[in-house]
């Protein structure tokens, strides 16, 4: 009921961790808090995607995590955007070696890259503003024609 | 009620309430703390750069490639931005200065850390022949002659691997990289627990007792834990040997060893002596820590074993009068066989004389001794005799 109503034109924001050290896990965490304060942009943090807008993808994609990130991407609702958050979801960072996949972008595409190990919150929500609303922009835009379908 | 007035007070005072309100507009909030993860390192000066590899090396998450530059016409390193953790090693490595991540180099210069890399290099003493390429090969002279051998000073070895390239003799400098050492570790430990166990089979598989080198061993223990017998680390000395041959798989750095044949990577060239121009100082000799120069007792020249020479090329670097010459290996064999044939021959005839006075001498002094024991008899018997003619001649006078 909230979510339909309040913070329908809100970012959903789902954050994935595939198989990392947690360090950008918890800078993500820091954004919540009162220095940096995501939600004062309107900037939800939540672990569902069915109903997120952007996916925070976190880690090295360890070999078993590659058809599960494959799952969540495709059940995310259309309009949306991945950004990959650190050096390993970039290269595969310090596991590269190790039995990963090494980057994101060779499991789905990626639309933004956040470099550092771990990278600011700072920057995390900068991204987040920087690419989101183009994906509000368009959920609207589909929401539109959908209306004006109903209405004829 | 006079106590809430005081608090009230004191947050009027000290400005407390105004401080809450502007959290957000505070500029302390925004502004990062001072070395604060910045993403990534620069190639400041790409003039200054050698080309080391340092960078790469040292680089945990594998972010630097060398990659050539036309405009330097050197390699040069290319920093991946988005492999890279910012944890500013390849900064601390850099021997010349030419990578910059904010104030980092400037405010770490001149404190003492060991450069961060994952191969180290050791020199191994029992191959080693002194030929001094190692030292001239690298870049940052970090390789010194310390009481007649060649020691690279570990704390500040950049493991470019140049000295590896110069030098003549294959394994001659050992690399020990994490990677073996944790290998090596795991078989130990699983040696450790069958001995503890009382599980592990002593069989003698090797045929001598090892030795241990100095100047390669870690004394990381290793080979004491697995040894059913007793080695000494402190004097590194193998005190009880039962021929079992663990410590030899055991050891990351192969300094416990029965043997080691010095083996030279090139075989297509070998060095000459030009007799015509030699002037029979004998420096390469003395320089040559393999042995193979050898003067010839016909012409009181030096020349070069072919099968001996590592290639190394200390007495050619040396060599006042430029008298020795890279040449093929089969030229080298056909001038050297004259003097190698000449020398056994003279060789050969020396024994034979030397053994021929010394039996002359003693076949002298038998013959000297005897025949003086001769004269002495007979000398006897004469005196004896005239004495007896005299006695006689005497007695017919009287």
């Amino acid at each position: 009921m909230i979510k339909e109503l309040f913070r329908k034109r809100s970012i959903h924001v789902c954050v994935v961790n595939t198989g990392g050290c947690n360090g950008c896990d918890i800078e993500i965490v820091s954004c919540l808090s009162p220095r940096y304060d995501i939600e004062q942009y309107g900037i939800y943090v939540h672990n569902n995607p069915r109903e997120a807008d952007v996916l925070l993808i976190t880690g090295p994609v360890t070999l078993q995590w590659a058809e599960r990130l494959k799952e969540i991407y495709e059940k995310t609702p259309e309009p949306k955007v991945v950004v990959a958050v650190g050096a390993c979801a970039l290269s595969g960072g310090i596991f590269k070696e190790g039995h990963v996949i090494g980057g994101v972008h060779k499991v789905i595409p990626v639309d933004a890259k956040i470099p550092g190990c771990p990278p600011r919150p700072s920057e995390i929500i900068e991204t987040i503003l920087k690419v989101a609303p183009k994906a509000i922009a368009m959920r609207e835009k589909l929401i539109k024609e959908k209306m004006e379908k109903n209405e004829v | 009620m006079a106590s809430s007035l005081w608090y009230l007070y004191e947050f009027a005072r000290r400005k407390w309430i105004k401080r809450f309100i502007n959290a957000k507009s505070d500029k302390s909030s925004y502004i990062p703390p001072e070395r604060y993860r910045k993403v990534p390192p620069i190639v400041k000066y790409p003039e200054r750069c050698i080309s080391c590899e340092g960078c790469k090396e040292s680089c945990p998450a594998f972010a630097v490639e060398m990659i050539y530059s036309e405009e330097f016409q050197k390699n040069i390193p290319l920093i991946d931005e988005g492999s890279c953790i910012a944890c500013a090693n390849c900064v601390e490595m850099c021997p010349t200065g030419v990578l910059e991540i904010d104030k980092h180099r400037i405010e770490t210069e001149g404190l003492f850390f060991d450069k961060p890399k994952y191969n180290n290099l050791l020199i191994d003493d029992e191959v080693c022949v002194h030929c001094g390429n190692c030292e001239r090969a690298c870049p940052i002279n970090v390789i010194e002659r310390k009481e007649g051998r060649y020691v690279i000073n570990m704390s500040q070895c950049i493991s470019c691997k140049e000295c590896i390239n110069a030098c003549p003799i294959e394994d001659a400098i050992i690399v020990v990289d994490e990677k073996t050492l944790k290998e090596k570790i795991e078989k130990a430990f699983e040696i450790k627990t069958k001995k503890i166990m009382g599980k592990l089979e002593v069989k003698e598989v090797i045929k001598e007792v090892p030795h241990i080198v100095d100047s390669i061993c870690l004394t990381c223990g290793l080979c004491k834990d697995v040894c059913v017998g007793e080695i000494d680390l402190n004097k590194k000395v193998i005190v009880n040997c039962v021929k079992c041959g663990f410590c030899i798989d055991v050891c990351p750095t192969t300094a416990i060893r029965t043997h080691k044949e010095i083996v030279p990577k090139r075989k297509d060239i070998c060095y000459m002596v030009d007799e015509d121009m030699c002037i029979g100082c004998r420096i390469c000799q003395k320089v040559c820590g393999s042995g193979a120069i050898k003067i010839s007792k016909e012409t009181k020249l030096p020349y070069i074993i072919p099968d001996l020479c590592v290639r190394g090329g200390a007495c050619a670097r040396e060599c006042p009068v430029g008298a020795i010459k890279i040449v093929k290996p089969e030229e080298a064999e056909k001038a050297v066989k004259v003097r190698i044939i000449e020398d056994k021959i003279i060789e050969t005839i020396e024994k034979d004389l030397i053994s021929f006075t010394k039996k002359y001498g003693k076949v002298k002094e038998e013959i000297e001794k005897l025949s003086i024991k001769k004269l002495k008899e007979e000398l006897r018997k004469k005196v004896y005799e005239e004495n007896k003619r005299i006695m006689k001649k005497k007695r017919e006078l009287q």
